[in-house]
């Protein structure tokens, strides 16, 4: 990964009349980086993938993109982007095959016809139908063929493997990695937890217009939270763990579970007065450091 | 922009050929009918009731003029409002736009090519629409003495391009100013029928010169030069102008 700036954002700010879009958003994404946006419904995603494309202005601050200014430049960026909209909508009577060659005829750059095949073969589809004789699920794999098939520098994917099915979503996503291996840059935005886990670098989550955290993936699930299975040769006490960053979740006799975003050591300290048979240390999926997130947040506290 | 303005056209070639082919079955239903209906007509020379309407019915000629090129170019200017109002808010509310948009043109360049391919639709609908009606003109000639040529009446029809041309910009401006599709076409249609109506009151108590009319074409420049008194661009007259002019201020609007 270059430590090239791809996407910047300068206290970018959307408002919808009185309607908050984002707000004060600061964030940038690396050259060669798959950067994850996560956030739940209404929360900017989008809002924030439109102002990259030009498609909506911004109220206040900028967004910039391979350096340019995204509202004076937009032509000149989008011939280095493709993107695929959350909610995608195609021409119903148009057959597959044309749609792809007038996306693709649309663009400054001549289509690499070989690597629309592979892509077609990969997601296993057939571009001779009209697009409103096609499931769904199909017409989700159109667009994401639209979104690969130019090869552009950066590629903005707004739930890309929605209406998938679980080996096609194995496919996008080893085609985001292809990407991310060719030192492209991908734009992620998803409420799939486990797609983000799976192929981003870093994540930025935004809740309510404004971004809450942003940080790499890896440092997020292992710094956060922790979930330990401790059998104790006695049973603790009620309130023998009173820790900051300790919290018990469940007991069953001498078999007591903790969350723990903290203080490991005054829990293991405390813990070895009981006597310890046994511990187990569960995995703790993005999905429970996320929603810790968002509790943490709702209760007006620090991020975990 | 060359082939999304391609794409505009090839995506509208059933509506070339079933809006031009519609409006040839319009004059050969009407067309025919005038020799027989001579004499009937003559007698409703006085009728106050066609004046107030702008209708001239006591000849043949002013028959062609009142019920051809009168009715064609009004029908053409619905479809140039269907066909206007869906090209760029009907995108929108189908959400296609989107995908438009995010391709590396300019917003100027997707109006332009989307305006300019609507106004190729309009001339290749007016084009069947002349030929046609020409053409049943000049079989209608054979056996009855007609003072219009079927040239005439080609070109006489065809000049109503400008004024399918000034719908089309008027009606790419209200989809890129208004919400949605329905209210720019309800707008667009009110619109339209408002200066329809006006322009007939307008014209109460004039007798329109009927032998001048395929030379002057003076029905349909009275017709424009109406249209334009009720747009908002007073200060030009000349029809491409005024809907340049209202095009482009949608552009700027957009930008």
């Amino acid at each position: 990964m270059s430590s090239e700036i791809i996407i910047q954002t300068n206290d970018l700010s959307v408002y919808y009349g009185t309607h908050r879009g984002v707000k004060d958003l600061n964030l940038s994404v690396q050259k060669g980086e798959v950067f994850g946006f996560l956030g739940p419904n209404g929360a900017g995603k989008t809002t924030t993938q439109r102002v990259m494309l030009d498609i909506i202005h911004p109220t206040k601050g900028n967004a910039t993109i391979f350096g340019l200014d995204c509202q004076k430049d937009g032509a000149a960026i989008r011939e280095r982007i493709s993107y695929l909209p959350g909610e995608l909508s195609l021409y119903p009577s148009m057959k597959a095959s044309y749609f792809l060659d007038l996306l693709g005829s649309l663009q400054k750059n001549k289509l690499d016809k070989l690597y629309l095949k592979r892509l077609l073969e990969l997601l296993n589809l057939d571009p001779s139908r009209k697009i409103k004789e096609y499931s769904h699920g199909n017409k989700q794999k159109i667009g994401v063929i639209a979104a690969f098939m130019g090869k552009k520098d950066l590629i903005i994917l707004d739930e890309p493997t929605i209406g998938l099915d679980p080996l096609v979503q194995q496919t996008v996503l080893e085609l985001v990695q292809e990407v991310k291996d060719e030192g492209r840059t991908v734009f992620l935005s998803s409420h799939n937890l486990e797609e983000v886990q799976a192929v981003c670098d870093r994540l930025g989550i935004i809740q309510n217009g404004e971004l809450i955290k942003t940080e790499k993936i890896a440092a997020l699930t292992s710094q956060q939270l922790k979930r330990l299975e401790i059998n104790f040769r006695k049973e603790p006490p009620h309130d023998a763990f009173v820790i900051e960053g300790v919290k018990e979740i469940s007991r069953e006799g001498n078999l007591v579970m903790f969350e723990v975003s903290q203080n490991l050591d005054r829990l293991m300290e405390k813990a070895v007065l009981y006597g310890i048979i046994d511990i187990e240390t569960k995995t703790v999926s993005l999905e429970e450091i996320f929603f810790a997130f968002y509790r943490s947040q709702n209760k007006g506290g620090q991020n975990v | 922009m060359f082939n999304l303005f391609i794409h505009e056209i090839r995506s509208r070639w059933i509506a070339i050929l079933g809006w031009g082919f519609g409006l040839i079955l319009y004059g050969a239903i009407y067309i025919p009918i005038a020799p027989g209906l001579f004499k009937q007509l003559k007698s409703l020379k006085g009728l106050s009731i066609y004046h107030l309407v702008g209708m001239q019915l006591g000849s043949i000629e002013g028959y062609m003029a009142s019920i051809i090129l009168v009715y064609i170019p009004i029908l053409l200017g619905i479809y140039c409002i269907i066909a206007s109002t869906s090209s760029l808010a009907g995108e929108e509310d189908n959400g296609t736009l989107e995908l438009i948009v995010a391709m590396p043109l300019s917003r100027g360049q997707i109006l332009t090519a989307k305006a300019i391919a609507l106004s190729v639709v309009a001339l290749f609908i007016m084009i069947i629409t002349s030929s046609g009606n020409a053409f049943i003109l000049w079989v209608i000639k054979i056996n009855n003495p007609i003072n219009v040529t079927p040239f005439g009446l080609f070109t006489a029809l065809m000049s109503s391009l400008p004024l399918a041309l000034g719908f089309i910009m008027i009606g790419f401006f209200l989809g890129a100013i208004l919400p949605n599709r329905r209210l720019s076409a309800t707008v667009m249609t009110i619109f339209f029928y408002s200066q329809f109506f006006c322009e007939k009151y307008c014209r109460y108590g004039k007798i329109i010169g009927t032998n001048k009319i395929f030379f002057s074409l003076q029905l349909l420049q009275s017709y424009q030069n109406n249209f334009y008194r009720w747009s908002t661009i007073i200060r030009y007259h000349y029809p491409i102008r005024s809907s340049s002019c209202i095009f482009y201020s949608g552009l700027d609007l957009l930008q």
